[in-house]
């Protein structure tokens, strides 16, 4: 889950990282209000989740109240790849004196969270990894050794930092790495970490990813909706515990148990010249309802004309499954034609309730056999039909 | 001969009260698994198909010889009971769980390599030797004794993959699942230097999918050893839009990284038969077998 800069800075502040005094508002005239508190120049902000917001103008500078009023009217009129500025961020300008970067996140390859640090503040952090590969200095956490704040210094230094900024800014990134694994991060990134002209380390911007799988463990952090950009179908489905990606302008639906079957499947209805409408991915321990919940999932749009059902009973059950999908058939106002795959624990069980409802299902055959017969049946609908 | 999983591997199920656990107790003790005992704080003393439940992984080791333990407890209690099983040195701990937070699994990788003890999930299938046993959620009767070896990051193109060939007479010698998510165990690698010293196993099926690097990683590895067997790859995804997680974690092109065409690429270039189709992977194997036998 990714979270606001606002949001970002209110924990950095209960960490203790200095962060610039602001103000978050809705509208223009909190924005003045708001810069009238503060005092003196400010900087209004666009509070988005997507990033590339500096180059799209949501970031500007004001000199005065009447700037920011403008500055935020401005702002909260635009949408940033899609997605509608609801709030800015209004904060005090700092008198920069110095600009790094500081940021950890998790290396899949090394089964491990990377500290990465730059004196190259403010830019993007993979232009400087490309570039100058020898200003990035990492260090590695394993999650089971206690991080060491002596560690942390030694990897500002061999950044390149020296003198009196070593001790402070080891200072602040030993607490955002505390911060990363007490709050199940998989992003924590301050950029630019900025020394301002009085000699002080603060984070002027925030941005921090929490693990989906690890917000059980944080429900204190109540932390507001977000994602408005979701549609009803993508709402639904995260409330039901399915995974489901719409794909475009396609015609065809496909539900499968598991990621790589789900694609390998969408790979296949592509390569048979079928057009995919969305995707969803069952996951495990699917329950009858979850089923039927998606088929009224992927069958809602009605560009939807067919249905491939492609599902194994492993850590599923296909008597469960079946019973969802006949679920889903006795209540269904629009019929579409399904073609169900489906084999393994409790599969005749599973096959004889799709009998009583005369879907066809492969048993033995592959999923190229499921998808042609899926083409088939959806020409003769669709003949039927228009 | 096979991998990991033999005839007499005797495994533990940790959670074995729970829904899954008791379900998947009795289609191990079904496929012939040596099911020796199972865990369950605070239910030790009862029993689940016949096999003995105990409170803790030291009082099973205790009662009986323990070589893998198989873990299906809910997402928030794999942390304890992965470290349970790898601080007690049970050699394989094979996590079935998905939805395990990834600083959890970070600290479970952690200390399976300080104890060596070979994890793999989570978020996995399991491992299956066919016909002999398995630790794992897989139905056996869709797989079936032979000599592919097949390791996959996803569990379903493992089933999908296996019940292919068995149907067409092509058995495999063991199915690893290596899990789908971004922290894992044992990556591609392992499984694979696993295959190559084993006489059992002519040809290996690697199935991946788009998002992280593990098969460039693969890649990179069987072209610096020269890898002895011949090998087949299939990679799922291709047409996945980029920036859009794909089901689980794991499965996301991000920034460029995790493309179909960059695994395709690594994988041509290090001698790898890349199949285009999971059908194709059927007719390799088939002339793979054709050749061994």
């Amino acid at each position: 889950m990714k979270l606001y800069e606002f949001e970002g800075k209110a924990l950095f502040a209960r960490w203790g990282i200095l962060t610039p005094l602001g103000r978050v508002v809705a509208t223009p005239e909190d924005a003045a209000v708001a810069a009238e508190e503060l005092g003196g120049p400010t900087v209004v902000k666009a509070q988005v989740l997507t990033g590339g917001r500096g180059k799209a103008g949501g970031v500007r500078l004001a000199a005065d109240p009447a700037e920011a009023r403008e500055a935020a009217a401005a702002i909260l009129a635009m949408a940033i790849r899609g997605e509608p500025v609801r709030r800015v961020l209004v904060e005090q300008q700092l008198a920069v004196a110095r600009e790094f970067y500081a940021g950890i996140t998790v290396d899949r390859a090394a089964g491990q969270a990377v500290l990465m640090f730059s004196t190259q503040g403010g830019m993007d952090i993979e232009a400087v990894a490309a570039e100058q590969p020898g200003a990035i200095a990492t260090l590695y956490l394993d999650g089971v050794a206690p991080v060491r704040r002596y560690r942390i210094l030694e990897t500002v230094k061999r950044a390149g930092l020296s003198g009196r900024e070593v001790t402070a800014v080891t200072d602040v990134i030993l607490k955002l790495v505390r911060l990363f694994f007490a709050l199940d991060c998989t992003t924590a990134e301050i950029n630019p970490l900025v020394v301002t002209a009085e000699g002080q380390v603060v984070a002027a911007d925030a941005k921090l990813v929490l693990d989906d799988e690890a917000l059980f463990r944080h429900r204190d952090l109540e932390l507001g909706p977000r994602e408005e950009h979701q549609t009803e179908l993508e709402r639904a489905a995260r409330e039901a515990r399915l995974a489901y990606v719409p794909l475009g302008e396609g015609n065809i639906g496909i539900i499968a148990g598991g990621a790589g079957l789900a694609m390998a499947t969408m790979d296949m209805v592509a390569a048979h010249g079928g057009r995919p409408a969305n995707f969803l991915d069952t996951g495990g321990g699917v329950s009858a309802e979850q089923m039927a919940e998606a088929l009224r999932i992927v069958t809602a749009e009605s560009r939807v004309e067919g249905v491939l059902i492609n599902v194994f009973g492993g850590i599923n059950n296909c008597a469960i499954m079946a019973e969802g999908i006949a679920r889903f058939l006795r209540e269904a106002e629009r019929r579409v034609p399904i073609v169900v795959k489906m084999r393994g624990h409790n599969q005749e069980e599973g096959w004889a309730t799709l009998a009583e409802w005369d879907v066809p299902v492969i048993k033995f055959g592959t999923t190229e056999e499921a998808v042609q017969l899926l083409l088939e049946r959806m020409g003769e609908a669709g003949g039927g039909v228009s | 001969m096979a991998i990991l999983v033999h005839r007499d591997t005797q495994m533990i199920i940790q959670g074995i009260t729970g829904r899954q656990g008791s379900f998947h107790t009795a289609r191990s003790l079904e496929y012939g698994a040596k099911v020796v005992g199972g865990t369950a704080p605070g239910r030790g003393g009862a029993k689940v198909e016949g096999v003995p439940v105990f409170d803790t992984v030291a009082e099973a080791k205790a009662h009986a010889r323990v070589d893998a333990s198989l873990i299906l407890v809910p997402p928030a209690g794999v942390l304890d009971a992965a470290v349970e099983a790898i601080e007690n040195h049970i050699p394989l701990v094979v996590i079935v769980t998905e939805h395990v937070p990834v600083l959890d699994a970070m600290q479970i990788v952690a200390l399976a390599r300080q104890h060596g003890v070979r994890v793999i999930g989570p978020n996995t299938i399991g491992v299956i030797t066919p016909g002999e046993s398995k630790v794992g959620i897989m139905p056996g009767f869709i797989y079936s004794p032979g000599r592919i070896g097949i390791v996959s990051r996803s569990g379903t193109l493992t089933h999908e993959v296996a019940s292919n060939l068995t149907y067409r007479g092509i058995g495999q010698s063991t199915c690893v699942g290596i899990g789908g998510d971004p922290i894992i165990g044992a990556p591609f690698t392992d499984i694979l230097q696993l295959f190559a010293e084993d006489p059992g196993t002519d040809a290996v099926v690697m199935i991946g999918e788009v998002g992280g690097a593990a098969e460039e990683q693969a890649a990179e590895y069987l072209k610096s050893v020269k890898y002895p067997k011949p090998v087949c790859a299939f990679i799922a995804g291709a047409t996945a839009p980029p920036g859009k997680r794909m089901g689980h974690a794991g499965a996301i092109v991000e920034r460029g990284v995790g493309t179909a065409a960059s695994k395709v690429k690594a994988l041509t270039e290090a001698g790898v038969t890349v199949a285009r189709t999971l059908d194709d992977i059927v007719r390799w194997a088939g002339g793979r077998t054709a050749a061994a036998g």
